[in-house]
């Protein structure tokens, strides 16, 4: 099951999402951007240290990063096979340190209030034309849609599986996007129900 | 008063409402007709979500397309399906949502989620991720979304379609005790058998308009006829 924000609250749920999202920023520019061994081990471990620290339960943040840990494995494989020792673990740390972040910000921070701290930290690309209130919003759009996805591709991929095409990914893809289409034209029709403005 | 003068409605080629003019002052409204007859245009038509091609509506003396805005803030809309109205990742986010658009104070924002959650019952269900409730919870927490902007009309798009028979009696009674003027689209006869009008489409076009002793059997008649190719 897909976890967005946990219900149980730790002390990082009450760190403000102005501060995570800030550190995320920094922590995941600061990584791509260091050759620096000693400071990359450090994010690295502050990365695996922090859902520790916060306590958070360790089967909700497995189940998000697993899709990720094959990706980064299936990298150290690849540049192993290239003889490139040191890429494998540049890639492996940069990508687990920004990944491991996120999860945890997502798992410890509400939609409502990463958008209203997005908003706030967009607030000065108002004056070139961008609408800090539709950055925001589209955000959180895409974390509720998230699992929202996943189960369409699930109904899809059963429906597929009864005739025979689970392995075909023009039988899945296609039905998905349909779907996703519709769902995107309700939806559109349900925020403008309900009084958005956009602004 | 949500009054239409002369609407019709097309899209393309496609005339999906031929011109109908009524009154609908009545609490309890209800919409009957087959798939494709027009029906949830009609009540598309009610907030502004559709423009007429020809002819008015009017809520309250507002026109759906001149003041779209303001006559949104009157009407409510449930659709269908509650998957694609949820568009906040907990239920007291997205219960939240109309209300900040509204541009309220915080401090009433928080009253009134706080109030309907506990008319309805969903207090537990309060910091729950919305696509983890049943289908039954999904369409209360859609409806209640719409209901915490307190409209004075609601329109229902078959709120019960998707529904268990224990839950579209759970959005039955919720409809039934609205203080509101509601509108409802459905396929459920035995729900609409208390309301005080019904209107039945038919091709796009309002073939029956009465109160449901007259209005259910002729719908009734309709289908049968029909399904039997007569």
């Amino acid at each position: 099951m897909f976890e967005i924000c946990l219900s149980r609250v730790t002390w990082l749920h009450r760190v403000p999402a102005g501060i995570k999202l800030s550190v995320l920023a920094v922590a995941g520019a600061a990584v791509f951007l260091t050759d620096d061994r000693r400071v990359l081990a450090g994010l690295v471990g502050f990365a695996f240290s922090l859902p520790l620290l916060a306590w958070l339960p360790l089967r909700p943040l497995a189940r998000q990063v697993l899709p990720a840990a094959v990706l980064i494995a299936a990298l150290v494989v690849f540049h192993l096979a290239l003889g490139d020792a040191d890429s494998a673990v540049l890639v492996a740390a940069r990508l687990s340190t920004v990944i491991l972040l996120a999860v945890t910000l997502t798992l410890t921070t509400r939609a409502s209030a990463m958008v209203e701290a997005m908003e706030r930290i967009l607030a000065p690309l108002r004056f070139v034309g961008v609408s800090p209130a539709k950055a925001g919003f589209t955000l959180s759009l895409a974390i509720r849609f998230i699992p929202v996805l996943f189960a369409i591709t699930g109904e899809i991929r059963e429906a597929q599986k009864v005739r025979g095409l689970e392995r075909s990914v023009v039988a899945v893809a296609l039905p998905l996007l349909v779907r996703t289409l519709r769902m995107a034209d309700d939806l559109s029709e349900a925020i403008a129900a309900r009084a958005y403005d956009g602004d | 008063m949500i009054e239409l003068n002369g609407v019709s409605v097309r899209f393309g080629d496609l005339t999906a409402l031929y011109p109908v003019s009524l009154s609908l002052a009545e609490r309890r409204v209800a919409v009957v007709g087959s798939n494709g007859s027009g029906k949830s245009t009609f009540a598309r038509l009610l907030n502004g979500l559709v423009v007429p091609s020809t002819g008015e509506v009017r809520v309250d003396g507002l026109s759906t397309a001149r003041d779209a805005r303001a006559v949104r803030r009157k009407v409510g809309f449930v659709f269908q399906n509650p998957d694609n109205q949820i568009v906040y990742p907990l239920v007291e986010e997205d219960i939240a949502f109309g209300l900040k658009n509204l541009k309220l104070p915080k401090a009433e924002i928080a009253a009134r989620v706080d109030a309907v959650l506990t008319r309805y019952g969903m207090e537990a269900l309060r910091t729950r991720p919305a696509h983890l409730l049943s289908g039954g919870q999904k369409q209360m927490l859609a409806i209640s979304a719409v209901l915490v902007m307190e409209p004075d009309y609601v329109v229902f798009d078959e709120p019960t379609t998707l529904l268990d028979l224990r839950n579209k009696r759970r959005v039955a009674r919720a409809i039934a005790g609205l203080p509101q003027t509601a509108v409802v689209v459905s396929h459920d006869l035995e729900f609409l058998a208390d309301f005080e009008r019904v209107l039945v489409f038919d091709a796009g076009r309002l073939v029956c308009d009465g109160p449901p002793a007259t209005a259910i059997p002729f719908y009734r008649d309709l289908m049968a006829a029909e399904a039997d190719g007569v």
